[in-house]
């Protein structure tokens, strides 16, 4: 037994059979175009948060050079204030 | 082109295959883009990174050791104040009276000579402390872990370590001076003892930036070896160079060991190019330092000695015709001739007969300024202190004193320094001292001897005998001119004086002319080492700022005719700071292709990309610490 669907003989099966494979394969371009955009919305704010961090980092390591380099040994890099990785929005305020 | 992306963009299209890879292929693309920029961001933000820890640890490292140095002499003066003399800090300072200065004098050449004297010894202490501060290595090795990622945990690392070699070097001067003591010659053993923690701490420092450039071993200690038989000022700033480029260079290419870098016996083995050119650069160094010691040889054998010879130890010394009857029992031939001027009634204004009353002492730590009697005593203090001075750096062996001459050569002429009579430091070399006081006063000697003679009446010679003396020939019976004797001997003493501070002065510039040199093998300073490999030509630069070795000079106060004679030896230059700047130049605008350009600085045709950065360290004879970028 299979559940495959019978397409009627003829050209106005044929016609349906495209119809409906044409309907699938839209149904499947649109999420698949759906995941491909996520996908690039994500690269991008990836991209943007590591290199935003990448700088931050660099600037507050800038900062605390002098005082790493005296008597205070216990300097600490404080990233609270940097950005969250924000995919989807979660974080927004 | 519009074709394909309807193709792609159109629904109607949808029925064909592949099209999502089409996008996803698009889309990679723009991923590449993004990581290459990323890659490109992130390795930038890493050199940084790894350029600022460099130099400072290069700026932490200078600093201590030029602290410690300070330290040296600082324990040399206390050592020597503990025979005859009253130590005091802020500054630093000896006092001694009644000529108990000169072992004051003697600890600190020899504290001076002893640091930088033992080669041999410095590179047996560099290989022990290999295996005696093992503790050390770790904290270092883990700073060099750290430099590479961007946290500041790897210069806090580093602090702890040049902390601890400050430490280490202390101790070894104290130590070394306590031993010292004991063994009856205390400024020896102040010498040794921080000459021993200072090369460690050096050994270990070399040893700590090597292991994150994974050099061989016998590298590390052939590079130890190499900066330990260099001129001690040269030394320090080989050392930040050296510690700085094994950090930021990354020069991939090879080359064979011909000359045998690493001084292990194997001439046939592949080593990196940037070892076989730190060796050349040693090896020049060593031609260098063969220079430097002949030139030496020649300035202490000639201008020098000869000089000293002139003022004391000659066949007729000039300070022996400064002798005064009061002080010395007889009168020179000057002080004979000025004195029988003072009894005919002529007012000589450079020299009063007679003792002199009783001068003030020292309050407390704090020894009153100058006061001579009269200007002839004030030049003949002077000058004994040069003869002095020379005596013990003539005991010295001409080899320690060419590894030193920056030190010395201080004492006679130092272009950072200018000294008058009007503002009258303490950090006075004998060039500014006899071109702006004793030559000029001598010449005002001669002027008034001349004047004195003007004034007087002809000289009337009866049977070889003079019988209205004193007169403008001479100043008793006989008829020998007296007036041309000492004329001729202060003009005489003036020119042996100028030729022997120019000689100073010629010397201290071929010194300096010999570095010129270096320009084959990375320069003097700053230094340059470039490569080539498959992303382009790069190339490192390091520059020091100039710096100043921890230095004695001596104050006199009192004089030397009341039995009041204060020689105070004060440390200068003890604290201070340093810097050390580096720039890392890699290819820009590289192209990439669709990927768009590595390292783009928005200028096209520029074909260098460069980072730098600075670490600033000031010091003292107790601390380092980084303070400025």
């Amino acid at each position: 037994m299979t559940n495959a669907i019978r397409l009627p003989a003829g050209k106005a099966g044929n016609t349906q059979y495209a119809q409906r494979n044409k309907a699938q394969s839209t149904l499947e371009i649109t999420v698949a175009l759906i995941a491909v955009f996520i996908l690039f919305l994500g690269s991008v704010k990836i991209f943007v948060w590591v290199n935003e961090r990448m700088v931050l980092r660099q600037e507050a390591y800038e900062k605390t050079r002098v005082s790493a380099g005296s008597s205070n040994f216990e300097v600490q890099v404080d990233e609270s204030d940097f950005p969250k990785l924000d995919i989807f929005g979660e974080n927004a305020q | 082109m519009l074709t394909n992306l309807h193709n792609i963009s159109s629904l109607n299209n949808i029925g064909k295959k592949g099209q999502i890879a089409t996008l996803l292929i698009l889309m990679m693309v723009a991923v590449l883009i993004f990581i290459m920029v990323t890659v490109n961001v992130g390795k930038t933000s890493t050199e940084a990174t790894a350029l600022a820890n460099a130099v400072d640890a290069a700026a932490l490292s200078l600093g201590s050791q030029l602290a410690t140095h300070g330290n040296v002499l600082r324990e040399a003066l206390k050592t020597g104040a503990s025979s005859d003399g009253e130590y005091s800090e802020d500054p630093p300072m000896v006092c001694s009276s009644g000529g108990g200065w000169a072992p004051i004098v003697f600890a600190i050449v020899l504290a001076i000579i002893c640091f930088y004297a033992f080669a041999s010894v410095k590179a047996l202490a560099a290989y022990a402390g290999w295996g005696a501060l093992g503790g050390f290595f770790a904290g270092a090795a883990l700073g060099g872990e750290y430099s590479g990622v961007g946290s500041s945990q790897g210069i806090r690392q580093n602090v702890k370590f040049y902390a601890t070699i400050i430490s280490g070097a202390l101790v070894g001067a104290a130590g070394g001076a306590v031993i010292g003591v004991f063994a009856g010659n205390p400024a020896l053993g102040a010498g040794i003892g921080a000459l021993v923690g200072a090369v460690i701490g050096t050994g270990t420092a070399i040893y700590n930036q090597s292991v994150s450039m994974r050099m061989a071993e016998h590298a590390v200690s052939t590079a130890a070896k190499q900066l330990s038989q260099l001129p001690s000022q040269d030394a320090l700033r080989e050392d930040a160079f050296y510690q700085v480029l094994i950090q930021i260079v990354d020069d991939p290419n090879d080359i064979q060991d011909f000359f045998d870098s690493d001084d292990d016996g194997d001439t046939e083995e592949i080593v990196s190019y940037f070892q076989y050119w730190w060796d050349r650069r040693a090896e020049k160094y060593g031609e260098i330092t063969e220079q430097l010691t002949m030139a030496t040889e020649d300035f202490i054998e000639e201008p020098l000695s000869d000089f000293e010879d002139v003022i004391d130890t000659g066949s007729d010394p000039f300070l022996e015709s400064l002798y005064r009857q009061e002080t010395n029992g007889i009168d020179g031939s000057i002080i004979e001739l000025v004195r029988a001027l003072e009894d005919s009634g002529y007012d000589i204004t450079f020299w009063q007969p007679g003792i002199p009353p009783e001068a003030p002492d020292c309050d407390d730590d704090v020894c009153p300024e100058e006061d001579y009697y009269d200007e002839v005593e004030a030049i003949t203090s002077e000058l004994q202190g040069f003869t002095g001075l020379v005596k013990v750096l003539e005991e010295q062996e001409l080899g320690a004193l060419g590894l030193s001459w920056h030190s010395w050569i201080r004492w006679f002429y130092d272009p950072e320094t200018t000294w008058t009579p009007d503002n009258n430091e303490v950090n006075s070399d004998y060039y500014d001292m006899s071109e702006n006081y004793i030559e000029p006063k001598i010449e005002d000697w001669k002027s008034e001897i001349e004047a004195a003679r003007d004034s007087l009446d002809a000289c009337q010679i009866n049977n070889q005998t003079v019988t209205n003396y004193p007169c403008q020939s001479s100043i008793d019976e006989d008829i020998d001119d007296e007036f041309e004797l000492v004329l001729a001997e202060l003009n005489g003493f003036i020119d042996e004086s100028e030729d022997f501070r120019l000689s100073a002065r010629e010397f201290y510039d071929n010194m300096n002319s010999i570095y010129a040199d270096l320009s084959s093998a990375g320069g003097a300073n700053p230094i340059t080492y470039t490569w080539a490999d498959s992303r382009g030509d790069h190339s490192v630069e390091v520059e020091t700022s100039s710096y100043r070795f921890a230095w004695v000079r001596k104050k006199t106060s009192g004089d030397s005719m009341r039995m009041k004679k204060r020689v105070c030896m004060v440390l200068m230059d003890y604290s201070g700071s340093c810097w050390v700047k580096a720039t890392r130049n890699d290819p820009a605008n590289k192209d990439l292709g669709i990927l768009g350009k590595w390292n783009p600085t928005g200028l096209a045709g520029e074909q260098s990309f460069s980072i730098s950065r600075r670490g600033i360290a000031s010091y003292s004879y107790d601390y380092v610490e980084l303070s400025g970028k």
